[in-house]
């Protein structure tokens, strides 16, 4: 399928439609990453393969625009999955203090406030983050996340009720609360 | 902070508590759980935790910024990302068995060389060699393998040819064959509908009870055959459609289809069907002698069958099996049952329900058909039924005819057997008398109905006119106001404008099917005038009262409609009106572009998935034949008839057909006939632009329907949702009013609006005469300026209401006097509302530039509607009105 869809597609018209998405969702979809696996370069490095899969298996003609959408939020969200899988704890943590040495300085009261929540984020399974993160940081509408994540909206919604309340028991535990 | 005791057993309503905290809930199940909450300490205080924890999620995750997050996604990477697409392009079997694991870890290999590994850069360059070798030596066994296949299917012309010569060599050593029996089974089962309770007419268009010849048909092409010399250029093979190609029809064949102008390519009606037949059957043209001669015989011998088959189907199968069969008398078809599967009880069942219906003869079945009233139409169908009764005909149809459009040729054919049928055997309200041809208006015209002038009372008394209780006027206008221009004169209907607001009219008491409320006061805007508004409200329908509705939705699927404001606007108007059916009423989908397709057969409202899911799955493109679209939602509708529903086609579209002045014409009548059967329509109109008002108009006003324009998703929540009742429910047909003057009081009068649907004094009584309908529910108002003489304790005048009552089909009339009691004496005094359809009458006829206001502006209007606006602040749509005035005004200047 990707090697009709490339042999077929003139060259011209598939780097504009790369284009086209990159400035469309790149906003979107860094957020996403990063925020689901703390870490700046892990994010760009989930949203270039994202991007990459997308030049290689989309097919316009197979499924509608809208839907584009979808799939490259539950693609980030699988790559992202993948890449908390391989990378070791160790070194993404390397990785941040290395990021925390070079940050320029402290970004004021509210970021260091919102850090203390976002931090314990990913001691959420990945299918509650992910809920939580297109309903809080992307605005989905349940019907929307149920799409991308092919669940029902019943289960969505008992998802996030879950991920919330498993966020206010740690938040409570570390003392944020 | 206390931690509260864990529920030994969670409340159900806990999982719902984050959606509640959230707002997600619908209002009812939010009540639910507010309800819950308020007996139930535990989930309070679970509540409380959880709206803490979000307070700190929200803000921490919808911020922007962030140490981990990115600003962009850098130009390097993105760099990387198109070499990698390239690559991909390149070399597709490599890099897809490779996806997940090389590209994955080279680009962070790369970051690594950025940030100063040096050995990763002698690492990048030895697996793109790789990649290209092992990515030429794939693309190499692709090519050979493709090389191989290709011959196999690619249907080259000379293949084909030899492929079908060496058929008709078979063919021309088979005898000839008895004709065929009775008709095929299985399209017997495709016309019967599902719950079998439809008398079967055993006239479907396949149904070839009759012979399996038709010389009538063949040999007309034949003599008109020119001699080869004289004979057209062959269409080149480019022309030919792909199907043709693909059954083997060589251009040869072909030769003759450019006698009758339209190419195969457009089958659009049953009609260029059977050209299309009668030309593969007959056409000769150039090419070889021998297959010329082979071709006659075939026709002869009525071997089409045969000769169309794809090449796989060889003739030496045939020639065994037929060969076998030909002892059998009256069973040729006996091999076309066998190939189709038809086993002998299906058989015994058809004919034994043909029996019972007691049609044992499908002519005896189209002398029922004939003998249905006539319509204008009659003599065209069957000649179109009787064109389609050669089973090679129906064969053809079958096998090349996409099947949407056999579906739509089918169905006209047997709508005949049905409709009749079904009218008939139901108690449908009874038909009024064989009303006179519409009057085909030119909507080609642009010029707006002139502005009636003052009319004096000694002259003519009666004001009559037919009811309208459509908006699309209003809705266009605020469509363009809002895009920022002013909307045109002539699209500007003031009863239209008038009738998008509620007045608060009471409704009927008792049996009466409607109130009459009028009122007046003078003029704020001509002293020495004076505004007489006449209200008619239809009575409301009762829970017990409403019938089921048995709905056809008729959507326009072209490619002007493809704007999320137009097919989306539709979808969701559509997901709207789903949501308000009740679970007996019946919904069916057609949706058309040059051709149409019956998306779901009738079926009830309750099947919602499916519904939503056809709904959903609508595209747009193509061009848009609304005749066609029409005709098959009205056939759909005539199949699905539910004596006793409320049985309405709903027709979307944003009007920019292909229609010529003919085609308006005819559906034009076919509407109206259809309205007779008592099918209603109801026009809703979306986009904006080059928008075919007039027309879309014309079929609403012939349907017995409504005609709205959706702007917007509020309107159409308006018009589906909470207008349901009366956009479905229709209680009163042919509705007119007639007002009569006391010419004592009156000194001249003059109707504001209602242009087009002035009736003549004689008119009022003629119950042919066609006039509006009314919803359940549903209130129209007319506005008169006057000038008064006279004592004020004379009486104004008298207003008389007709109507045909829907559930009874019976005439009835009410009048009211016009005492002279419901003066106002002056317009400040006047209720609010009556001070806004001033105020909207005003501006319609500013905006529409009628002599008459030419004093006066819309500054005026504004100045009149203020207080109005500020007295009904909790009515949204006064102060849509209100902004809209101010709109024009500064649009005007």
């Amino acid at each position: 399928m990707a090697a009709e869809n490339e042999l077929a597609a003139p060259p011209a018209e598939a780097a504009a439609r790369l284009e086209q998405v990159v400035a469309e969702h790149q906003a979107g979809l860094l957020r996403y990453a990063a925020r689901f696996l703390n870490s700046a370069e892990a994010a760009q490095d989930v949203v270039q393969e994202v991007f990459i899969r997308f030049c290689r298996s989309w097919n316009p003609a197979a499924c509608p625009a809208e839907r584009l959408r979808f799939w490259l939020y539950s693609l980030a969200h699988n790559v992202a999955v993948d890449y908390c899988r391989r990378e070791s704890r160790r070194r993404k943590l390397h990785e941040e203090q290395a990021a925390l040495a070079a940050d320029p300085g402290g970004r004021g009261e509210a970021e260091r406030r919102h850090r203390l929540v976002l931090d314990h984020l990913d001691r959420l399974d990945p299918a509650e983050r992910q809920v939580l993160l297109l309903r809080l940081q992307h605005g989905f509408s349940y019907r929307e996340i149920a799409e991308t994540t092919n669940r029902t909206e019943g289960n969505v919604g008992c998802l996030l009720h879950h991920a919330v309340k498993k966020m206010s028991r740690i938040l409570k535990s570390q003392g944020v609360m | 902070m206390t931690t509260p005791t864990p529920n030994a057993t969670p409340c159900p309503v806990e999982e719902r508590l984050t959606p509640f905290l959230l707002g997600d809930l619908p209002a009812a199940d939010a009540e639910a759980v507010r309800a819950h909450l308020a007996g139930c300490a535990p989930c309070r205080a679970l509540a409380g935790e959880l709206e803490a924890t979000l307070g700190l999620l929200r803000p921490a995750l919808q911020a922007a910024g962030g140490r981990e997050v990115p600003a962009a996604f850098p130009p390097e990477r993105l760099a990387l990302v198109r070499a990698a697409a390239g690559r991909a392009a390149a070399a597709p079997a490599k890099t897809t068995a490779k996806a997940g694991t090389a590209a994955w870890w080279w680009p962070l290999k790369l970051n690594r060389a950025r940030s100063g590994t040096p050995a990763a850069g002698t690492k990048k360059r030895s697996p793109a060699r790789a990649d290209l070798l092992v990515s030429l030596a794939v693309l190499g066994l692709v090519a050979i393998f493709l090389g191989l296949l290709l011959p196999a299917t690619s249907l080259s012309r000379s293949k084909v040819r030899k492929v079908a010569s060496s058929i008709e060599v078979n063919m021309l050593e088979l005898k000839e064959l008895p004709p065929a029996g009775p008709p095929l089974a299985d399209e017997m089962f495709e016309m019967a509908p599902a719950d079998g309770s439809q008398p079967y007419s055993g006239a479907g268009p396949a149904a070839a009870g009759g012979k399996m010849n038709a010389p009538a048909v063949t040999t007309t092409p034949a003599p008109s055959v020119p001699a080869p010399a004289a004979a057209p250029r062959p269409p080149r093979p480019s022309q030919l459609p792909r199907r043709h190609r693909l059954a083997g029809v060589t251009e040869t064949q072909m030769g003759e289809t450019e006698k009758g102008g339209a190419g195969p390519a457009a089958a659009g009606t049953a009609g260029e069907v059977a050209e299309v037949a009668s030309a593969w059957r007959g056409g000769t043209g150039g090419g070889g002698r021998r297959l010329e001669e082979a071709a006659k015989k075939l026709a002869r011998q009525d071997e089409v069958l045969f000769s169309l088959d794809s090449p796989r189907d060889k003739g030496g199968l045939a020639d065994g099996r037929v060969a076998a069969e030909a002892g059998k008398d009256a069973d040729s078809y006996g091999y076309t049952r066998l190939r189709k599967g038809v086993t002998d009880d299906k058989l015994e069942m058809a004919q034994e329900q043909k029996a019972r219906l007691g049609l044992d003869d499908r002519a005896e079945a189209w002398a029922l058909a004939a003998a249905a009233p006539a319509k204008p139409a009659t003599a065209e169908l069957a000649q179109m039924a009787a064109k389609m009764e050669a089973t090679q005909e129906a064969e053809v149809v079958r096998r090349e005819v996409p099947r949407e459009l056999r579906e739509a040729a089918a169905v006209t054919a047997t709508d005949l057997a049905f409709a009749p049928a079904a009218a008939a055997a139901a108690a449908p309200p009874p038909a009024p008398p064989a009303a006179p041809q519409p009057a085909l208006a030119d909507f080609e015209a642009e010029e707006a109905p002139t502005v009636r002038p003052f009319v004096a009372t000694a002259a003519d008394a009666f004001s009559t006119f037919g009811i309208d209780v459509d908006t699309a006027a209003y809705s266009q206008a605020r469509r363009d106001l809002a895009a920022g221009r002013l909307p045109a004169p002539a699209a500007v209907r003031a009863e239209e404008f008038i009738n998008a607001f509620d007045y608060g009219y009471a409704p009927p008491a008792g049996e009466q099917g409607f109130a009459i409320h009028a009122e007046s006061a003078p003029s704020p805007f001509r002293p020495g005038l004076e505004l007489l508004k006449i209200g008619v409200k239809g009575a409301q329908l009762g829970r017990d009262h409403q019938q089921p509705a048995v709905l056809t939705l008729v959507v326009d699927g072209s490619g002007s409609m493809a704007t999320p404001d137009r097919l989306g606007l539709v979808r969701e108007a559509l997901k709207l009106l789903l949501d308000r059916l009740r679970a007996d009423d019946r919904v069916a989908l057609v949706q058309f572009s040059d051709q149409p397709r019956l998306l779901l057969e009738p079926m009830p409202a309750a099947e919602k998935g499916r519904i939503l899911a056809a709904v959903q799955a609508m595209q747009a493109g193509g061009p848009t034949h609304l005749e066609n679209g029409l005709r098959l939602g009205y056939a759909t509708a005539a199949r699905g008839f539910v004596p006793g529903a409320a049985n309405r086609v709903l027709l979307f579209t944003d009007g920019v057909a292909n229609l010529g002045a003919a085609d308006a014409a005819s559906l034009l009548r076919a509407v109206a006939d259809s309205r007779q059967q008592g099918i209603f329509l109801s026009v809703f109109g979306v986009g904006a632009g080059a928008y075919n008002d007039k027309l879309l108009e014309q079929f609403a006003n012939q349907g017995d329907g409504t005609y709205t324009f959706l702007d917007s998703p509020a309107e159409a929540r308006r018009a589906l949702v909470e207008q349901f009742a009366a956009t479905l429910f229709t209680i009163a047909k042919d509705v007119k009013i007639q007002v009569e003057f006391n010419p004592a009081r009156v000194e001249s009068w003059r109707q504001i609006g209602y242009d087009n649907r002035q009736l003549t004094r004689e008119q009022f009584r003629d119950d042919t005469v066609d006039a509006g309908e009314v919803g359940a529910g549903q209130a129209a108002t007319a506005l008169y300026e006057l000038v008064l003489k006279g004592s004020p304790r004379e009486p104004l005048g008298v207003v008389r209401v007709r109507y045909r009552e829907v559930a009874s089909g019976a005439m009835h009339e009410i009048q009211q006097p016009l005492t002279g009691r419901e003066r106002h004496p002056a317009f400040a005094k006047a209720p609010a509302r009556f001070r806004l359809a001033a105020g909207v009458a005003e501006f319609a006829e500013q905006l529409r530039e009628s002599p008459h206001v030419a004093g006066t502006g819309l500054a005026e209007v504004e100045a009149a509607l203020r207080p109005v606006a500020l007295e009904l602040h909790l009515d949204g749509s006064v102060q849509e009105l209100l902004r809209l005035v101010t709109t024009a005004r500064r649009l005007k200047h």
